[in-house]
Parts: C-alpha cells; structure tokens; sequence
C-alpha cells in the first residue's frame, strides 16, 4: 500500500494554485488536507499525475462573520471550524455535524473544501451546505463565481467543479432568528461514515408557526439530498407528532439508497424517516426554545 | 558467614501485579517490530496476488515488469515449484491438502501469491507488481460451504481436484442415547447457526525478514508467534540443517492465534535471500492482512437441544460445517474450527447424550486458522441461543437452567459427554457472584421499556474453557495429531542472577514478567534478578510458543519444575557451606537462611559465586556438579478454567442501534500469577468478543472478491464501542497441573458474545421469542428479527 | 519517476534535512529515513492511528501526509516523550539496548502512568495513542473517562479493550494536575509524587 508517483507542486497561494492547475492539465489534482486523497493513493485507486498543494497556504480570516452568514476558506481544517466560538455560536448545527466526522487525528488535517470537494454521500458536511444554505466561491485561473449548494453535488462523488476549478470558500447562511436545528446520524461505530443521517433547521413565527425549514440528508442516495416537499409540509404548522412523522415520511420521495455490506437499501430508507422525525422533533424544540 | 537480622517470607512474586518488565522499551518507542528492524543491503519484496477466487492462470508475463530500472528479480512458481501438505498426523480420515508456496497453473482465492518482486524500496516493489500481466481463465467459485459440498459434475469446480466433493475432512461422535433422550423430550429447539468469518487483524500486521550470511547461517526476523516450530519448518521446506538457521522474533503487535500459521512467506522470504545473497524484507500490508492472513471461526452449525420440562437438558446434536477456505492452512488446518468447537459442546454441564459431526469444506477463500477461542466462539454461540430459545419456551431464566444443569463443586474430576476430563471448578460460587454484582435478578424484573424509547436489555452466559494446549489438551480438543509440550531452561550465574530460557513467546501476554515471577517465587530471589528469554531461537529453550492460552501453564510450569531443580542444588551446595542440614534451609529475596534462627544466612550470590569458583568450600563435585541449570519438559494434563459475563445494552427498536452499558466479567483460572496481567487479558478478549459479536464479518461476494478488505469497512470495536469492564475473581487452583494454574486467554470469546446475544434476545422479549441465530448481531439484524417478529403476528 | 525534493523539518527538536521523493509517506520518511521506528504503520489509510504523531502541536496521521507537505514545520514523535538521551548513550557504549533491561526513571508522567495502569500489551498502537493523548491532556488536563474515550475512538488497539488505556489516561491527568498545582517540574519529584499516588 504505497502510492504511486506523482509531480509535486506547493501552491503559495489560491492563485498559483488555480494557475497551476491550468497549467498541468489532466491527470493534475488539488491535495488538501489529504485525509481521503491519500488513502485512496495507497490503494492505487487514485493515480493523480500531479499534485498541487494547497494545505500550507496560509490565508487569513480562516472563519469570518459576513452580513449573511460566516464564511470559511476551503482550506480551513475542520477542527478550526468546530472549535471556532464564532461557529459555536452562530451556526451550532455544523459545528456539531463536524464532530461526526472521523476522528479529532483526522479533522486536524482534514478541511472544509476537501470534504466538500469529495461529495462522498455520507459525509455530514455537503449535507450542511445544504441545511445551511450555503454558497460556494469557485475560482479557476482568471475567473470567479459563486454556486449555490444546490448546484454542486451531481452524483456519488462527483460535483459539478470544472477540473481545474477550485473551490475557495463557502458562505453558510445563518438561520434567522427563532430557529433551531437537529442532527441525527447512525453510524455502525462512531466516527465511521453515516449509515443513514438526517439534519433539519426549523424557524418559528410569535404564534410557533413554521415560516422556514431544512431537511438535509446523507448516505441514502447517490448525493446529500435536501428533502423539499417534506419541507414545505411544515410551513404555517405548529409542532406535534404527527406533524413531524407525516413530514418525515414525504422525504421517502428523494431517498435512492443502496445496500452494502452493512445494510439494506430498505434499513437506509426506515432509518433515515426516523433520524428525520428526532431531527425536527430536536429542531422544533430548540426553536420554541430560542429568543 | 555474615549475620544479618531479617523479616522471613515478606515476598511473594506470585499472586501479585508486577508491572511488566515488557513496558518501558514499548513506551518509549524503542522495541524492535520486524518492520523496524534495517539490516545493510536490504531490499524489500512486494507480492503479486491473484486477483481471482478460482482460475487457471494461462501467462504470466514478466517482461515489462522486468525491465522497469529498480526490479532486481521476480520469482514465481518458475523458480521455486514447492508447497507443504497437511501437518497433521493420527488425524483420522483427513486428506491431506497441499498448498503450493507460489500458485502454479491455478489460483485458489483472491490474494494468492503468484510472484514476487525484488527491488531496493516497497514503493518500487509495488510500481513493477503493477506491471506484471497475468491472463486469468476463471473457473466456478465455490462460495458458499453447503454449496461447496454438493456434489460437483466437473472438476474444475473442485477447489482441489484430488479433494472430491470438497469435503477433506468429516468425524462423527455419539455418546449416551441421544435419540432416546430426544423422544423423551418435553422441548426440542433446532436451529440453523451461523457464526461470521473474521480476522484476528492484530496491530501489527505479519512481515518476515531473511539473511542468509556466507557462512551459510540463515537468520530470519518474523512475527510469529511460534519461532522454534516455524524454525522446524523452514529447515524442512528448504532442506536446510536446522542448527544453522535462527528464526528471531523480538516483539510482536498481536497475534491472537493467527500468528500460529506457518504462510508461504516465512519460506519464501529465506529462500530469495538464499538466491540472492542479500538481505530481503517483506512487511504485509493492511490490504494484504485481510486478504491473506488467516481468517477464522466462520461454520455452520445444525444444532438441537433436547430438555425437560424443569430445565434439564437431555441432550444435545449440532452437525458442524465449517468453511475452511481454500487450503488446510499449515500446521492446524481447518480442523482447528470445528474440532475444539464441537468438543466443548457440554459446556458447564452435566449432560451425557451428545451427537455431533464435523464437516471441513474447502472453499475459494482465504484459509482459516486459530484465532482466539477458535470454533469454540461458534458452537458456544449456538448452545447458547438455543438455550436462551429453550429458557423463554419453558418461561425459567436462563440463569436457572445453568444451575439446574451444572457439575457441582464436589464432582470433579468430571468427565462430560464429550470425555473431556474436568478438573476442578465451582460454577455456582462463580455464578453467583456474577448475579450478584450485576443485580441480575432484580433487572430481570424491571420493564425492558425505558423513557428514551429505547429497551433495555440483560444477557449471561457461562463457559468452561479448556487451557494449557499440550498433547493431551489437543487431543481432547478433537486435534489428536498435535504434540504440544514445552521446555524451559532456568540457570544461575556465577553472581546468582537467573537467566530463564522459554520456548513460549509472549506478543503482549506478558510472558517475560509473569516467567519471572514465577522463577522468582519458586527460587526465592528477587524478580529483579530474573531475566527471561523468548522469541530468539539462539537464545531461548525449545517450545511451541504461545497460543491456546497455553504459556502461563505450560511455561509457568516449565519454569517451576526447572527452577525447582536449581533451588535444589543450591539448597544442597549451601547446607554444606553453612553446615546445616539441607532439610532446614529457606531461600527468600536472594538470601539462604537456615529456618528458626534466620541470621545464619549466605546470600544466593555469595553461594554461586563459591559453587562456580571456589573449589575448597563446595561440595566435591562427585557429590554435587557444579551446574546450577535445569531444563525442565512439561507437557501437562488438560486444565478446564470457567467464568460468566454479564452485558447490559440498551437497543433502539427504530434503528437497530446498540449501546453497551456494563459489562461484568467473573473468571476462574485458579492461581492467578499476576492478577493485572490476567485482568488485561480479560477485558482484551472481551473486545474481541464484542467485535465478533456485532461488528466483525469479512464479506466475500460471490465472484470471492474480499468486500471489506480494510479498517474502513472491517469494523473493529473501538474505545466508543465498549463501556469500563468490570473483573471479579473467583480461584479454586488446578489439582492437576504445577502451581494450581490455569490459563485465561481465550475465555470471554467463548461467551461475550453469547451473553451479548442473550442480551439482545432480553431487550427484544416484548416483541415475542426473538434470538439472533447468527453473528454479527448488526442494526440490520436487529430490525430483520423485529420484523420476523411482525411478519409472524399477522 | 518525479524528482526528488529538498525538506527541512524539525523532529523532536532536531532539524533534519533530507532529499525526497514527492510519494514518500511521513510514516516512512519517520521511520526509514530518520530511523525514529517508534511510530508505527498499521493500516496506511488513517483509521487505526498507530502512526500519529504531532505536527505543530496537533495529533495527525503520519500515513495520510507526504513528507513534502511538512518542509518547515514541526514534529513531535513518541521519542519525545521519555528523558531517553542517556538510554542512547548508553547504547553506544553497550552495543543493543534491546539486551538491557532499560532505565525507567526516565519515563514521561503519561507514559509512567501507562506502565503503572498496564495501558499496553502488545504495545504497537500505544505510540500513537501516547501522542493523541500528550496533545490531548494539554487542551484539557482535567478530562472525564468520556472524553478520552472519544479521542481515544481515533485509535485501534486490538489488545486492551480501552478500560486500562482510559484508566492510564485518567491517572496521567491527575498527577499531571497535582505537579501543575504544586509547580514541581523536576523528574525525580515527578516519579516519587507519583509513585506516593
Ligand atoms: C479514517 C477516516 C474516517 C473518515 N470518516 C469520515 C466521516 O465519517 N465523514 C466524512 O465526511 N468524512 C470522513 N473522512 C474523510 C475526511 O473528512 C476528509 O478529510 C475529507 O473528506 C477530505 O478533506 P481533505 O482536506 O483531506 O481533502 P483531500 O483528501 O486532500 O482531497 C479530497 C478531494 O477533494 C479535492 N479537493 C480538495 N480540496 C479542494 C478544493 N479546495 N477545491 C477543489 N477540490 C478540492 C481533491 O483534489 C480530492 O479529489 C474520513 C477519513 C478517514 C481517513
Ligand atoms: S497507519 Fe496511519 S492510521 Fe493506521
Ligand atoms: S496493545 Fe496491542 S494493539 Fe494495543
């Protein structure tokens, strides 16, 4: 399990590295945090011919509060993003999907942008760009332009970045105000990739009516998969059971499991209509519960 | 004669948690793993492996490979067209298999070796690997093991084809009147068991170094947990005088059984560095671990449990097939599955009518080997849960029907229906205990339903796990070919500090503390003094290494009767120093006094240095040599160790999610030489349990690709998994081996898993019977049983 | 094949200099090119964490990084942790310090309370987790028994069941404590105090 030979590039900044990745054309690829680059390469799965590093760039405002949201550089390591008190704070959701991911030793290395980038469907953090609204800043020597969550994840590991696009930050949405979020992943071990999960973000109105909703999923189809109808199920609604089970049984409507070693497609689809359900049921109370 | 005054009988070495003497170089990063080991001019192999479960290979086509600038040689069966048959004798209708070194014109399972690479790093190794062409002509894969044995028209299904049916093995046993007992019967549970196919996967993968020097010696680094057997093997296979080869295996990361095989690469690797001369290394990697480290315990078991009313249990049948992969994996073979597994058949119990059968079939996978609790994991498994079935059928608990069927205290020795001799225990004061702590009863009373939605839910179990793998161990193993003694060699220097030479070998067992101890205690000198030797065929005594829970026994009991030797002799040369009489000397903390009037003493130093030196104030060597060595054989009588475990989970009926809550473990393996290492060994079995119980499976599909060949996808527990373990002893020492000890190694994977299965049955009471009938016992298991449960209401 | 690369990097207070090839694992740079074997490789793709060590103060998987990546920065491998200069001195002047029972006053309050607690048995995943943990109880010197079970999830370790790492891990923290609050930093106070435990 040794990697295979590549050219090796250290990027000095965001623009060389968009400039490089022009240059070297085909076969060339982003190296950030590593954290699933690597295995795959000493697999042999991934035999990138060059390799442009962008983990030692050195940017500032790795996490900044923008009128709108927060946004992170791609390359922020996702322990900074957890950790970060602005996060704690503002977008509570993503700084406790975070902790989902792997391990403390991998979220050390491990960034926003390289998790966003490798769209595996069980990740937790495409799935928040979706809860959270988020907007990508894309850049490719010589251009700019900003994608919204829903336009980026196209199928099982795959997005819709041009290959020598690069994604330089992402702006999350804070949820207005009396909002509240739940998580809910299964996970046959903690810190293995989701089985199933399921995130929402609820606001209420002054009389607890629902006026906004998010329904993110993960690992149960071939992208994080926001589940629309069964969001809109909610507006204008006050919280009850079964309100909560009926929306959660609508997003059987985007689900398109598979089955693998661990479960059945069918496990995936019960499950994730139950993670659904604690995930408003959370949501709905921290809401009722917010100022 | 110095005189001093001194407290008698302060130390005591057995029976006391010595920290390891093993620890500090580990924890400073300074131990040798063979992957650690650099030797001049050395150059590393990486191997070629089939990339097919059963095919004839048609080319081999090393041409491009060949010329890539860093390949040195590629071997293939070409160059070396050699293997090993079957070890096992007095196995009664057992074919020998044989597994060729490099695969020929037909490839067996994915991962196979079919060449190897020389180059000066692994990375190049794996770049030429890459360009090898291999043209494969696949053949049927035999996948399933009940598929397997079905008869076959062509024999290119065979898996081999001087193995008809694929079957290379079968045995029946049949003790009492079985099918007298069935008819009289008030209950009969009969079940379909499945226990998983899993990887010991220690820590440390295998790798094997090899240098052959010019003066005609070989020496070989390897992470074996059998060096002086391996060094056997490797003089046979490469004819090759066995003195001049030394087989060196410093610290190893684990082994849990799986280091007991001896594999291709341990013959391979000396003989490239014959061919060449140089130095060679080879370190397994991750991906070569699962695909061709021996894997285990994967069987299925056709079992039935006949009962009365009250709970008796009349009897019992379990027809066991186990899938034993592609070769007989030298020198256990596959037989190291099912024949231990269906002889602990009776477990606690006093049952005397007792059917099974064991089938070995030949499958297109890995082979399999010993991995802790061998198939005993999986027969104790379906004793359990058909007992647990049996208990909720007859509404008595479970616990009841152990007491009911128990051999009682004053029974012993006892011989159970499978004629394994037991020979000491008190199962109920075990038991008991094990209630008691975890308040069993009163939780048995209590609503499974908690106010999270979630159940709760209790499981025990209790096993009887045979220990000290000599001959006879073996042999009532059902593995009658094995002969399994041991040596050790204790010497005295001339400054009296003690040298022990052991042929066990400890891989994170702590052998070279607890032989110290032992040697300490049975010499009366200081544990200081004591230094072992083990993992070094120049260096060590001859032995079979450690595994089966063998070593504190064997090795311990080697030790006692050679340190005894030496104590004796020193006693003897001492009483004529001090002029006392033999009979009135003690030794204790490296001091010879003479008993009542203790400042008579001579320190043992003082004696060994006169007993080496002094010519005039020995004893005349006539009387007395002055040799203050033994070696000592032990090969002992068969020891039977006993506990419970107790696990508490509480399962989310929506997912299927498990959460462990406590775990309580009772064991009884008599003397306890060193009370922490033994509880170490408790709590690290019972995480492989677990592990076997709802996590671990290998999954091969039916092409006999390896699904999950990796720590991504096979799922160890990991500290999250597993809540604090809780230990408690009981000890009722051995009437039959040396010191009263028995060993413990194996013992919670013949029983964690079941409690964790009964558990799981517990939580899911409300739902109706529901036993899971297979391992692991996954979140999809789960909900598959509830649902079972819907599907039947309707 | 790509051509090698100058690193500078700064392991256990040494500056190293080296030529490299782009592929080089830091696991195997560690360990074959520095001869510091003391990080161990047991899976080479980050989920068994025997390789891990600190970079910059962080606990990461030295498989999962090029040597490259790290020109000009900081490591800390378990070599780090013991007093051992005197063990290599020694060493020199005995030849293998395999054959020599080792000196042990030397041991770190953390690697001390491992050996005290029997944190290890085979003792391959233990370097990786001792430099998790170093890390670790920086951050947070009064964690629960939870806690470091949720780092110590980033670990594999085959042998211990986790109880006895937890409980070695708990009582590092407590002597780590008291040694804080009493402001003693001197070896042999560390060993006494904590063998007075
Ligand atoms: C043991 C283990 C367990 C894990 N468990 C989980 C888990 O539970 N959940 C989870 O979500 N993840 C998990 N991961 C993956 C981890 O989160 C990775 O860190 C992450 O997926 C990739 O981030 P990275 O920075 O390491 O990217 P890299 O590995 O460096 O890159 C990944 C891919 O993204 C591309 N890329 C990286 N950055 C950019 C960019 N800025 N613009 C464009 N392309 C880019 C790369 O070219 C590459 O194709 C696990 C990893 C390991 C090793
Ligand atoms: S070797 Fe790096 S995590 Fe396993
Ligand atoms: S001590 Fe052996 S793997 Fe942890």
């Amino acid at each position: 399990m040794k990697p295979p030979g590549f050219d090796y590039h250290r990027a000095a900044s965001l623009d060389e590295a968009c400039e490089l990745l022009s240059a070297c054309g085909e076969g060339a690829k982003i190296l950030a945090g590593g954290q699933s680059l690597i295995p795959m390469m000493n697999f042999r799965l991934a035999r990138p011919r060059v390799l442009i590093d962008i983990s030692n760039i050195a940017e500032p405002n790795p996490v900044s509060e923008e009128p709108g949201g927060i946004r992170t550089r791609a390359t922020t390591v996702q322990r900074v993003v957890e950790n970060s008190s602005l996060v704690q704070e503002k977008l509570p959701l993503l700084s406790y999907a975070i902790r989902h991911v792997a391990h403390t030793q991998i979220r050390n290395k491990g960034t926003i942008g390289g998790s966003i980038a490798n769209a595996d469907p069980a990740s937790e953090l495409p799935a928040m760009c979706l809860a959270l609204d988020a907007q990508f800043e894309l850049r490719r020597h010589g251009a700019r332009r900003t994608v919204p969550a829903a336009e980026l994840f196209v199928t099982y590991m795959t997005t819709s970045l041009e290959a020598d696009e690069i994604i330089s930050s992402i702006l999350f949405a804070e949820p207005p105000k009396r909002s509240g979020w739940g998580f809910h992943e299964l996970a046959r071990r903690s810190g293995d990739y989701a089985l199933a999960g399921s995130s929402a973000v609820i606001t209420l109105d002054g009389a607890n009516r629902c006026t906004r909703a998010r329904i993110a999923l993960f690992g149960v189809a071939a992208t994080p998969v926001r589940a629309i109808t069964a969001e809109e199920s909610l507006l204008g609604q006050v919280h009850s059971a079964s309100l909560v089970k009926d929306a959660a049984h609508l997003v059987q409507g985007v689900l398109e499991p598979e089955s693998d070693m661990h479960v059945t497609a069918a496990y995936r689809r019960s499950v994730a209509e139950v993670l659904t359900v604690r995930a408003l049921d959370d949501a709905f109370r921290r809401a009722l519960a917010a100022r | 004669m110095r005189t001093t005054s001194r407290v008698i009988g302060a130390t005591k070495h057995i029976g006391v948690s010595r920290k390891r003497v093993e620890d500090p170089l580990m924890l400073m990063g300074k131990a040798k793993f063979v992957a650690d080991i650099q030797l001049d001019g050395m150059l590393e192999i990486a191997f070629l492996r089939s990339s097919h479960a059963h095919a004839q290979i048609s080319r081999i086509d090393l041409e491009k490979a060949s010329k890539h600038p860093g390949c040195i040689k590629i071997y293939t069966s070409a160059d070396w067209d050699t293997g090993v048959t079957t070890f096992q004798q007095h196995q009664g209708n057992l074919q020998p298999v044989y597994m060729p070194f490099f695969a020929g014109e037909k490839v067996r399972f994915v991962g196979e070796i079919i060449a190897a690479v020389v180059a000066p790093s692994r990375y190049l190794a794996e770049d030429i690997v890459d360009l090898i062409e291999v043209d494969y002509e696949p053949s049927p894969v035999n996948f399933d093991a009940e598929e397997a044995m079905k008869p076959k028209r062509r024999e290119e299904e065979l898996v081999h084809a001087e193995i008809p049916g694929n079957v290379y093995f079968t045995d029946r046993f049949e003790k009492g009147d079985v099918a007298k007992a069935f008819r009289e019967a008030d209950v009969v549970v009969k079940e379909k068991v499945e226990a998983a196919r899993v990887s010991a996967a220690s820590m440390e993968t295998r790798g094997v170094i090899a240098d052959w020097a010019w003066d005609d010696t070989l020496t070989v680094w390897s992470s074996t947990q059998m060096p002086y057997p391996l060094r056997t093997h490797i003089a046979h296979a490469l004819q090759f005088p066995e003195q001049n080869i030394r087989v060196i295996a410093l610290h190893v990361g684990g082994g849990f059984g799986q280091k007991c095989v001896f594999y291709p690469e341990e013959f391979i690797l000396p003989w490239i560095a014959n061919d060449l001369r140089k130095p060679v290394k080879w370190i397994e990697d991750r991906r070569e671990h699962f695909l061709s480290a021996a894997h285990a315990k994967q069987m299925t078991m056709h079992m039935e449990v006949a009962m009365k009313k009250d709970g008796t249990i009349l009897a019992m049948k379990c027809k066991t097939i186990a899938d034993t992969g592609a070769y007989s994996e030298h020198p256990f073979g596959g037989l190291i599955d099912p024949c231990p597994g269906n002889a602990v058949l009776p477990g606690a119990f006093t049952v005397q009518n007792l059917q099974h059968e064991t089938i070995a079939v030949l499958t297109n996978k890995m082979g399999i080997g010993p991995y802790r609790g061998t198939g005993m994991s999986g027969t104790t498994f379906a004793r359990e849960m058909l007992l647990t079935k049996a208990a909720r059928l007859l509404n008595i608990d479970i616990a009841d029907i152990y007491y009911r069927n128990f051999i009682k205290k004053d029974e012993f020795p006892f011989l159970t229906a499978t004629n394994q001799t037991y020979d000491s225990g008190d199962y109920h004061q075990v038991l008991d205990k094990l209630l008691k702590l975890s308040e069993y009863r009163k939780l048995k009373q209590q609503p499974r339903s908690l106010s999270s939605g979630r159940l709760r839910g209790v499981g025990i179990s209790f096993f009887v796990e045979p220990t000290a793998w000599g001959s006879l161990a073996a042999e009532e193993c059902g593995v009658r070919g094995i002969t399994a003694h041991d040596t050790a060699t204790v010497e005295m220097d001339p400054s009296g500090k003690v040298t022990v030479r052991s042929g066990q070998f400890g891989h994170g067992q702590a052998t070279r503390t607890t032989l110290a101890q032992v040697a300490a205690e049975t010499l009366g000198v200081r544990f200081e003094d004591v230094r072992v030797h083990e993992g070094d065929t120049d260096r060590a005594a001859y032995g079979m290494g450690t595994f089966a829970s063998r070593s504190a026994v064997i090795g311990g009991g080697s030790v006692m009767r050679a340190a005894s030797d030496v104590r004796k002799k020193l006693l003897k040369i001492a009483a004529h120093v001090m002029e006392a009489n033999e009979a009135d000397l003690n030794i204790d903390e490296g001091v010879v006094f003479v008993r009542g009037s203790p400042d008579r003493c001579m320190t043992v130093a003082e004696l060994a240095h006169i007993t080496f030196f002094d010519r005039f104030r020995r004893p005349s060597t006539d009387d007395v040599e002055p040799v203050l060595s033994s070696t000592r054989h032990y090969d002992p009588p068969l020891t039977y160790s006993n506990g419970s475990h107790f696990v508490m989970i509480e399962l989310d009926p929506q997912t299927g999610e498990i959460q462990i809550k406590r775990i309580i473990a009772v064991e009884d393996c008599g003397t306890v030489i060193n009370p922490q290492v033994v509880e170490g060994q408790m709590r690290g079995g019972i995480s492989q349990g677990i592990g076997m119980a709802m996590l671990e499976s290998l999954e091969y599909d039916k092409n006999g690709q390896l699904s999950n060949a990796s720590f991504m996808d096979y799922l160890v527990p990991n500290a999250l998994t597993l809540p604090d373990i809780e230990c408690a002893h009981v000890s009722t020492p051995s009437p039959v081996t040396e010191g009263g000890i028995k060993g413990c190694g194996e013992a919670a994977m013949l029983s964690i898993h079941c409690a964790f299965g009964n558990a799981v049955a517990d939580a899911l009471s409300d739902f109706g019977i529901l036993v899971p009938m297979s391992m692991p016992i996954g979140p999809q298991q789960v909900l598959d049983l509830i649902r079972e449960a819907g599907t039947a209401k309707q | 094949m790509a051509s090698k690369v100058g690193i500078r990097v700064n392991v256990n207070g040494t500056s190293y200099e080296r030529e490299v090839e782009p592929r080089l694992l830091l696991s195997d740079f560690i360990r074959n090119e520095l001869r510091l074997t003391g990080t161990h490789v047991g899976c080479e793709h980050g989920v068994c964490g025997a390789c891990t060590i600190l970079l910059n103060g962080h606990p990461v998987r030295s498989c999962l990084t090029f040597a490259v990546q790290v020109d000009g920065q900081d490591l800390r491998t378990v070599e780090s942790l013991a007093a051992t200069d005197h063990i290599d001195r020694r060493k020199d002047a005995m030849g293998n310090v395999e054959e020599r029972r080792p000196s042990t006053d030397a041991l770190s309050p953390l690697q001390a309370a491992f050996w005290e607690q029997q944190g290890l048995q085979c003792g391959f995943c233990t370097p990786g987790i001792l430099m998790s943990m170093e890390a670790f109880l920086n951050e947070n010197p009064d964690p629960t028994r939870e806690q470091v079970r949720d780092v110590l999830s980033g670990h594999i370790c085959r042998c211990t069941g986790y109880h006895d790492i937890v409980d070695s891990v708990m009582a590092a923290a407590k002597v780590k404590r008291a040694l804080a609050e009493e402001g003693i930093s001197g070896r042999d106070l560390l060993r006494r105090s904590y063998l007075a435990e």
